[in-house]
């Protein structure tokens, strides 16, 4: 067992002894056995000395033993590290930021506390997950979607603090965004509410977000200040149809136009669904289909040609096999006659690109039947499911899949231009340090006004090769940095890197963060180093997380 | 801490091969933890199968004869795991049992560990050449005394894990390993690596 940094055994011995008393022994785990289930099957460290792994791990019912725990942990100085349901996969799981933290496992914290049709709104604790409120929503015949991630087994609240997406409208897109209201225990362990939550006797907790004076909840996300204990979200009302359609363009120039009208009709409201934005020569748009998708030989050919495609050979490729060069497919949900016109209205604007081919793709009244919910992509219908962990599975085209991944995702901006710039400098970073990025990639567009162009690194149980994707990542990072390209959240082997690239005014952001966590963590107890954020006597442990 | 009962690969493709004629050589090797009396058998709520591979249903139809329920997959376990299995955990605790790729174990494995059960025991199956197969395997030793039947069952292999499986002692003492090859287990196309595993 790895002892938290400057505990004694005498004293980690007595604040486990106290957890006991308050969630009862049996929800105080501290065997090696019962330990192992909370490291990272992802780590980027996996077996390794520096993988990060917790000392033990405590589970409270309720916000009441929760801030019993808080207070012991202050007594003993013993570092906690809150996960909801523990499934942060690719961005860390369940494993803390610090060896030896005792994970503060909220999952039995589980209970819908409220659904709200008439505001489309629910209240849930830290440990509902996606199923959960699907089940609730669907066995009560509530006309409400929820916005799911791949996979759907994570926490509401533990997947909007990270700053997770999905993939219906875009005002559910943003988990955090798509949230109002948090009760949060401080590190002292009292208790406090933001919003409306903060007014005895409102009413409007779930309905209005910023209540009055400096609106706090952001620091709450991606943090290290509280433990969030409820959480409410705005839900999606159940559309009366679904309607995609796609627009293909044959030219590489024309990816910069394309991207303006996308983004006009976004900022707009003409569609409020996702946008997918990719190259047809690279299968589906939808990332997830895509990849299952093998391409044609011929293309497969053209695509490994040394040193990179040739361009122009791609492009009389695409016009004479009637294969967009890019294209991209809009998604559209409200009422049929309604979405029929805002897709007639896309077509129009994106006539202004030559020779722009159009094909209607999907068309559906909702609800969905059992035999379409099959059919479709599950998410964009915020259906949860665990497909994800398929896709990538063992097969003919893929007979050595990794064992897991975790993701590159800078945020770029969202125009062709910049798109084009990522391709030429990550595409030069990938032929350098040996990475599968395609020269066609494009970015994913969860966010408004934005790109992620996200990518998956592949982590496997070798150490060298796990070694050396570190190096690469990091070295990605830098390069991201240095055109202006920041991650918009990491796994925590490489938190310290990266928030170390926010660095205007010399760090002016993170010496801020850290000051905040000095007045209201002094023991630093809270999650030490997520988000690199350090309490001050650990502090010269930035860098250096074992 | 596991327990690690390895025993030498050479000498047990030695005694896959010449099984014909030493029938309990294998169990022999591994008597370290035998009883005297089998010990209660769990009950299996489910037992589940890819029907994609042909192992996993010769070990779902061995199963069946047996008189467990059993569920197919096809690699994703969300309608099986979301309809059957979750509102039965919600209930309390029930293991299921299982033989499929490592990813629908991986699912499966942290969804059960949600409602306080884990896996107890796995083998994880690898292909070596010439028609072996190899299971890496880690369980509770008043099961593991029995690996000897796995190397004796040749291409009924699946079939002897779902028999296992279904005498799966109730209360498991301390966990041990072991490395078991079966000989002439395998046809050369069906080397997709599988897991045997069961979660309670």
């Amino acid at each position: 067992m790895k002892l938290p940094p400057g505990i004694s055994s005498t004293d980690f011995a007595a604040a486990l002894s106290q957890f006991e008393s308050v969630v009862g022994r049996q929800w105080v785990f501290s065997s090696d056995e019962d330990v192992a289930l909370y490291r990272d099957a992802y780590s980027p460290y996996w077996g390794e000395e520096e993988e990060l792994v917790a000392s033990a791990a405590v589970a409270p019912d309720g916000v009441e033993q929760v801030q019993q725990i808080v207070r012991i942990a202050n007594r003993y100085r013993v570092p906690l590290y809150p996960v909801s349901t523990g499934k942060n996969l690719g961005y860390g799981g369940s494993a803390p930021t610090l060896s030896g933290c005792v994970v503060l496992d909220l999952k039995r914290m589980n209970r819908v506390l409220e659904v709200n049709e008439g505001n489309a709104s629910c209240l849930v604790e830290p440990g509902v997950s996606y199923f959960d409120l699907y089940r609730q929503l669907q066995e009560n015949g509530h006309k409400l979607w929820i916005d799911t991630p791949d996979p759907g087994w994570g926490s509401l609240i533990g997947n909007a603090l990270d700053r997770g997406g999905g993939y219906t409208a875009a005002m559910y897109r943003n988990h955090f965004d798509a949230h109002c209201g948090l009760e949060v225990v401080l590190a002292n362990g009292e208790v406090m509410r933001t919003g409306m939550g903060a007014l005895p006797g409102a009413q409007t907790w779930q309905q209005y977000k910023v209540g009055f004076g400096p609106w706090i909840d952001g620091m709450f996300s991606q943090s290290n200040f509280g433990i969030v204990t409820k959480m409410g979200f705005w839900l999606m009302p159940e559309p009366e149809a679904y309607l995609s359609g796609t627009v293909s363009v044959f030219n590489r120039g024309d990816l910069i136009p394309l991207v303006d009208i996308v983004n006009h009709l976004e900022n707009n409201g003409i569609y409020t669904g996702m946008p997918f934005i990719g190259s047809p020569l690279l299968g589906p748009l939808n990332p997830g289909e895509q990849l299952r998708y093998v391409p044609p030989p011929e293309v497969r050919a053209k695509m490994a040609t040394p040193g990179g495609p040739n361009l122009a050979d791609l492009e009389r490729y695409c016009k004479t096999n009637s294969v967009g060069f890019w294209a991209a497919q809009l998604q559209f949900y409200g009422p049929e006659k309604v979405i029929r016109a805002q897709w007639e209205y896309s077509k129009e604007r994106f006539s202004a690109i030559s020779g722009a081919r159009f094909e209607d793709t999907a068309f559906y009244k909702l609800p969905l039947t059992a035999e379409q919910k099959e059919k479709v992509h599950k998410v964009a219908f915020g259906i949860p499911n665990l497909s994800m962990f398929f896709i990538g599975a063992r097969s003919t085209i893929n007979p050595t899949p990794g064992e897991g991944h975790v993701w590159f995702s800078p945020i770029i901006p969202r125009t062709g231009e910049a798109v084009f710039e990522a391709q030429r400098v990550f595409t030069a970073a990938a032929q350098e340090l040996g990475l599968p990025i395609s020269p066609l990639a494009v970015a994913t567009t969860y966010w408004q006004r934005a790109f992620i162009f996200i990518f998956g690194f592949p982590i496997t149980k070798d150490v060298e090769t796990n070694r050396r994707n570190r190096e690469a990542f990091r070295k990605l990072v830098r390069i991201a940095a240095e055109h202006g390209w920041g991650e918009y959240r990491t796994a925590p082997a490489y938190q310290d890197e990266v928030m170390a690239t926010y660095s205007f005014n010399n760090h002016a952001l993170l010496r801020f963060h850290e000051t905040v966590k000095d007045a209201i963590d002094p023991n630093g107890i809270l999650s030490p180093g997520r988000y690199g954020i350090w309490p001050k006597h650990l502090r010269d442990r930035k860098g250096k997380r074992t | 801490m596991a327990h690690r009962t390895r025993l030498d690969r050479r000498r047990f493709l030695q005694i896959g091969a010449a099984v014909s004629s030493l029938p309990f050589a294998a169990t022999t090797l591994l008597q370290s933890a035998a009883v005297a009396d089998p010990p209660a058998s769990i009950r299996l709520f489910r037992v589940i199968f890819d029907e994609r591979f042909g192992h996993s249903l010769a070990f779902a139809a061995q199963a069946e004869r047996l008189r467990v329920l059993t569920r197919a997959i096809r690699g994703d376990v969300t309608d099986v795991w979301y309809n059957d299995l979750d509102p039965r955990w919600g209930e309390g605790p029930a293991a299921i049992a299982g033989m499929t790729t490592g990813d629908s174990l991986f699912c499966l494995e942290r969804l059960a560990w949600d409602r306080g059960m884990r896996a107890v025991f796995r083998a994880e199956r690898r292909c070596p050449p010439a028609g072996h197969i190899e299971h890496a395997i880690r369980g509770p030793e008043n099961l593991l005394h029995r690996v000897g039947d796995l190397a004796e069952a040749g291409a009924n292999w699946p079939g002897q894990i779902a028999h296992w499986f279904t005498r799966f002692p109730e209360s498991r003492s301390r966990t041990a390993e072991a490395t078991v090859v079966t000989a002439r287990a395998h046809a050369a196309a069906d080397r997709v690596p599988l897991v045997s595993w069961v979660i309670a």
